[in-house]
């Protein structure tokens, strides 16, 4: 959603805002974050299949100042009668502060303990999805890393309902969650970014609270379309179609997404007593086709202890993918058929060969990741609406890099 | 050996001097207030700490008998609020910040409304059926039900 429509979106919900007999009751909450990072040494950077380097958690050998900062405003209008109206406006430092609306819908609580709502919202993937950009909630810099990357697929226009009840000494929430979301991928070598699209998508995720223990669940399936055609012509299959060989739409099919399955799953478990907090947290991709990993797990341990202002705290995070194989043979499989050896005579044809495939197991490999990562950091809560944060990040990856970097944040809500 | 002999008192004296220590630092919350939760007069449900706690952590938004609880909350830093977040809710001032703006930013909660004083908690509750706050016990009145002491 651009400003304009949302504006249009604002006013008319102020309209309906103000026609009720009730007093409408408007709460503004706001927070920003102010990162602040630097790797300690980018030999240890890796590249992508260009050989781009590519920045470690954000951040590469330049102190990066601005692309992790983030400054929302909330506003909340209470219209009476269990119906709200909720907007959230993002301005984000990796995208210049172009204010943008988050997200922006209406809720109605239909009893206590059942609400529905519609309207632009986070997508709950994740334990702390719905608070990733309000650093000020939680113990870290910012959520680990690879776990927590999801291609962009954020937010979700569409419908959810909240039904949270007592179960004995237990309080249970369950959240069902509908709707589509739109993402783009920016790809250096084309000049407009690929829209991709997740449609028909389903989620339903269920916690379970006593005392200080929670437990998480969640499922989520969709439809994923990316169409990375433009991609595959000018840039990845570019130099096979030199050597003759253009594949069917059929094969191509495995390098990008028209319509495919795409599930996501996940369990979290968090004790927080209060003097300590432990958190642990698994998931899960699946995708079919695409270049992309098949299927992706991420799982982290975050642990710390509060001392009074300050909050120790350590993060390790191991995430893993696997190529898509079946998309790879099945574009191999026409290039096996190409009879190459006929068409370059029999020395320069094993040898246009094994370039082909090799290069089309690059594309495919490239970005899969496997890699431990290892976090400290302490919390420093030096005023009560704002937290200071230190952590110094390392990984090793299945290349045998290790990137580091320090990172330092501001955490305030207002 | 001499030497080992020679830190074991060492430490003692240093372990006692962090006892001593530690205990200077509880001791200003014996002194502390006690705290009364209060509810209106003509609320008659049973309601436990533990129900309160759940309260004013947004894990329940009904008293037991099934009516809407209104919350009321203290100004940050008073001592009725830095008690009763300690005590009731069993958490500090910097963790129940926290803990609201995971439920504030996610739409999932809107925090109690902040009074400025335990006069300003017990007007209102004996003004609402529906309300519930914390206040000073020497502030209580009979013009209030008290739930629970802490």
């Amino acid at each position: 959603m651009n400003v304009k429509t949302v504006t249009r979106f604002g006013l008319s919900a102020l309209a309906l805002a103000i026609t009720p007999a009730h007093a409408v009751e408007l709460r503004f909450d706001g927070f920003a974050t102010f990162v602040v990072g630097q790797m300690l040494d980018d030999d240890e950077l890796a590249s992508d299949a260009q050989g781009n380097l590519m920045p470690y958690r954000g951040f590469d050998d330049q102190i990066n100042f601005q692309s992790n900062n983030v400054f929302a405003v909330q506003a909340r209008a209470d219209l009476g009668d269990g119906l709200t109206a909720t907007a959230q406006i993002t301005a984000k430092g990796a995208d210049d502060y172009d204010a943008k609306f988050s997200w922006a819908y209406f809720s109605y609580e239909l009893t206590p303990e059942l609400t529905i709502s519609a309207g632009q919202m986070r997508i709950p993937y994740f334990f702390y999805s719905e608070t990733l950009d309000v650093g000020y909630s939680y113990p870290f810099v910012r959520p680990p890393f690879n776990t927590y990357d999801i291609g962009g697929f954020d937010n979700i226009s569409g419908l959810k309902a909240e039904w949270q009840t007592d179960i004995g000494n237990w309080v249970s929430r369950v959240t069902m969650l509908a709707g589509r979301a739109d993402t783009t991928l920016e790809i250096s070598q084309l000049p407009d970014p690929v829209k991709g699209q997740v449609s028909r998508l389903g989620l339903f995720a269920w916690s379970m609270n006593y005392d200080a223990f929670t437990v998480r669940a969640i499922y989520s399936h969709a439809n994923l379309s990316m169409d990375l055609n433009d991609y595959l012509d000018a840039v990845a299959f570019a130099p096979i179609s030199a050597v003759g060989i253009n594949f069917s739409d059929d094969a191509r099919h495995g390098a990008y997404f028209k319509n495919d399955s795409a599930s996501f799953y996940g369990v979290a478990f968090n004790y927080d007593p209060g003097s300590y907090f432990v958190t642990l947290e698994s998931t899960a991709l699946n995708l079919k086709n695409g270049f992309m990993q098949n299927p992706s797990e991420g799982t982290y341990l975050n642990a710390g202890v509060r001392i009074g202002k300050f909050t120790p705290y350590v993060t390790l995070e191991h995430v893993e993918s696997d190529y898509n194989e079946h998309g790879y043979r099945r574009l191999m499989a026409e290039v096996d058929s190409a009879d190459l050896p006929q068409q370059f005579g029999p020395q320069l044809g094993p040898i246009v060969y094994s370039k082909v495939s090799s290069g089309l197991k690059q594309l495919f490999t490239s970005s899969l990741k496997e890699e431990n990562a290892y976090n400290v950091g302490v919390r420093y809560d030096f005023h009560p609406a704002a937290a200071l944060k230190l952590e110094y990040m390392t990984s090793k990856t299945k290349t045998d890099l290790s990137p580091q970097a320090i990172a330092a944040s501001v955490d305030v809500i207002f | 050996m001499n030497t080992k002999f020679s830190r074991e008192p060492a430490k003692a004296a240093l372990l006692r001097r962090y006892t001593i220590g530690a205990l200077l630092m509880i001791a200003p919350s014996f002194a502390s207030a006690e705290i009364a939760v209060i509810v209106n007069v003509n609320n008659k449900d049973k309601i436990t700490m533990e129900d309160v706690q759940k309260t004013y952590l947004a894990k329940t938004k009904t008293f037991p008998g099934g009516g809407k609880i209104v919350a009321l909350d203290q100004t940050e830093g008073s001592t009725s609020r830095v008690e009763f977040v300690s005590k009731v809710v069993k958490k500090d001032e910097a963790q129940m910040k926290a803990y609201w703006s995971r439920l504030i930013f996610t739409g999932k909660g809107v925090p109690p409304k902040v009074m400025d004083s335990d006069e300003a908690v017990l007007e209102a509750v004996i003004g609402n059926p529906s309300a519930i706050g914390f206040i000073e016990a020497d502030a209580v009145t009979d013009k209030v039900r008290v739930i629970g002491t802490i």
